[in-house]
């Protein structure tokens, strides 16, 4: 129920954090692409049955003109969905399912001899905290590499043909967005500064990755399975409905039943300092510097994320003591306040402002803050803003 | 073991208790408890609903629940104070709130070693007092110096209290550790409060009054000859 500038900006968020994770994702000890591409389905699926975007997704492939033919060399299917035959396929191979990733050859892998950077005697745009892909720096259609120096090390002529060209992003390789390569200091730590204020985007990309749902904007789930139908369970292993599906599938596709889509994919975020370490590199509104020794008795890891939801076990009153008096707290000392907020959440219209803060203050019970950037979700609407302030109390 | 009915300042109840006819308001209550486990107060920031921790400015997590409207700070060691309550029982029942708020985000929180450490009351006895005579007959407990602080402070021996006592008449209470001391402290006061009362006497202040309107009326005197 979005506008169509904040289903738009949202679109751009997830093909911005899917290309930035696609570098992890292809490398040799990643899941995959194809694990990524699934991974953008069902993003944009949820937002979709969210209400926070507005389907189908509009993308005009720019990518086609590798010679793509009728059917677009990466289509992208959405799983839940039986597949719909296409003019030219009754039965979907492999290859449209789980669509082909050059990426996966071991022009990848860390070549012997070579330093981390997988470019070799190539200048990069610097961008220095930035672990991207090779793909990122090289602007579309430039080719800062020469491809010699890239082959050379390469003895075992691992280089597919597929590649269109060594140093130019793969045909099968989403187009990387214009205001990616404009700006060559990108700094992870801080996400979407540029052209996402005023919920709008300059120049909105269009990445390759195909319109998966169908015309009509909605999903079948109670069509008559087709043959290749292959159920897509959230969060539980896939289940092939169909065994010759398996032989048909690549070797890295493999892996894919264990894994478990309810993104239980550790995230490692680079190196990004906690906000209460001194270490913080962006610059920063309170300055954490010069925190003297901190005391941290236990582990400074936060804790995971099993610990949280569980109520620990209750504290056994062998002594036989003070039951109530000293120890053993019970649920009669739960807040009230507390545990209403948490089943907020079950009503679906829970209000809710996500936003950085640039000023927080409090008087007694009357707080005041100054914020920015923010999503705010009230009456099931999503309102984006630029600035924001409020008063607020508790 | 107190009134149980709510105590205004000024509900004359249980004279023989409070043979003043008046009950001081607890205010504030604060307390200490143990939880006896080492707790991270990032994580803690980090996950809790209402916390706040700004580790460059104080060393503890700063948590804040509605009922009862108080205010917690904890420390890394596990060691936790409750501010804000109006009545022990309920600043009890906040810190088990609060432990308990802690025991859910995974830490093995208990509590132990629950204590009141001060009690802050107030009250008014509705006359205006002398405080220079007051602070003269009783020297060795009290300090008044107006330019300072425009309250007089008594120390009181027994109990150890400590009185800010106003020429409103306000009193506040403060450095109890029990309800009990609160009510000795102002019933021991109140005797010396009502002997420096200070008397509204008419001859005086008639004689300001009558000062201020003479000098009101050579003004208008003044003005109307200037302007005409």
């Amino acid at each position: 129920m979005g506008s169509s500038a904040t289903s738009n900006i949202y679109i751009n968020v997830i093909d911005d954090v899917i290309s930035k994770v696609r570098d992890e994702f292809i490398d040799n000890s990643g899941p995959g692409d194809g694990i990524l591409e699934e991974l953008q389905r069902l993003w944009e699926l949820k937002m979709m049955h969210a209400g926070a975007i507005m389907g189908p997704i509009d993308r005009s492939s720019t990518k086609k003109g590798a010679g793509g033919g009728p059917i677009t060399p990466n289509p992208v299917h959405d799983l839940n969905v039986p597949y719909e035959g296409t003019e030219e396929y009754e039965t979907p191979t492999a290859d449209l399912l789980f669509p082909p990733t050059p990426l996966q050859t071991p022009m990848q892998t860390p070549l012997p001899g070579t330093a981390q950077t997988p470019l070799p005697g190539t200048t990069q745009t610097p961008l220095p905290g930035n672990d991207s892909s090779p793909f990122y720096n090289i602007p579309t259609g430039g080719t800062p590499i020469t491809p010699n120096a890239y082959a050379s090390p390469n003895e075992n002529g691992g280089v597919p043909d597929i590649r269109g060209g060594l140093g130019r992003p793969s045909q099968f390789m989403p187009p990387q967005s214009p205001w990616l390569n404009q700006r060559p200091h990108l700094d992870v730590n801080v996400a979407y500064t540029e052209g996402r204020k005023e919920g709008e985007m300059g120049a909105p990309h269009q990445p390759s990755t195909q319109d998966f749902f169908l015309a009509n904007g909605k999903r079948k789930r109670d069509g008559p399975y087709h043959s290749g139908y292959i159920p897509q369970q959230d969060g539980a292993s896939d289940s092939l409905s169909d065994e010759s599906k398996v032989a048909e599938r690549r070797v890295h596709l493999i892996p894919l039943p264990e894994v478990k889509i309810s993104f239980r994919i550790p995230q490692l975020d680079g190196h990004m300092p906690d906000p209460y370490d001194d270490e913080l590199s962006t610059p920063n509104i309170y300055n954490y510097q010069g925190v003297g020794s901190e005391d941290y008795n236990i582990v400074n890891t936060p804790l995971p994320n099993e610990m949280l939801a569980a109520t620990p076990a209750p504290v056994k009153n062998d002594i036989g003591d003070d039951d109530d008096d000293d120890e053993t707290l019970n649920e009669d000392d739960d807040d009230d306040d507390l545990d209403d907020a948490g089943q907020g959440e079950n009503l679906n219209s829970e209000h809710l402002i996500l936003a950085k803060f640039d000023k927080v203050t409090r008087t007694k019970s009357k707080w005041k803050c100054t914020l920015k950037d923010g999503i705010m979700r009230i009456n099931n609407k999503d309102i984006l803003f630029n600035k924001a302030n409020g008063e607020f109390d508790f | 073991m107190e009134d149980p009915q709510g105590l205004e300042g000024s509900q004359p109840v249980g004279l023989s208790k409070h043979p003043s006819g008046i009950v001081p308001t607890l205010q504030n209550i604060v307390s200490t408890v143990n939880l006896d486990c080492k707790l991270d107060l990032k994580a803690i920031a980090l996950q809790a609903r209402n916390a706040e921790y700004n580790p460059n400015r104080f060393a503890a997590v700063i948590m804040r629940i509605r009922e009862p409207k108080t205010t917690a700070l904890m420390f890394a060691s596990g060691k936790m104070v409750c501010t804000g309550a109006k009545s022990e029982e309920q600043s009890r029942l906040a810190a088990r709130k609060y432990a308990r708020i802690i025991q859910k985000l995974g830490f093995p929180a208990k509590f132990k070693d629950f204590k009141i450490q001060n009690i802050v009351g107030s009250c008014d006895v509705k006359f205006p007092i002398r405080l220079e005579e007051l602070a003269y007959a009783h020297g060795a407990f009290s300090l008044y110096d107006p330019e300072l602080f425009p309250g007089l402070i008594y120390r009181m021996k027994q109990p150890k209290i400590v009185l800010l006592i106003f020429v409103s008449g306000k009193i506040v209470l403060t450095g109890a550790k029990a309800r009990d001391e609160t009510y000795t402290a102002f019933e021991n006061i109140y005797p010396v409060l009502t002997e420096f009362q200070k008397v509204q006497q008419w001859s005086p202040s008639c004689s300001c009054v009558v000062e201020i309107s003479s000098l009101v009326m050579e003004v208008s005197f003044l003005w109307q000859r200037v302007t005409t």
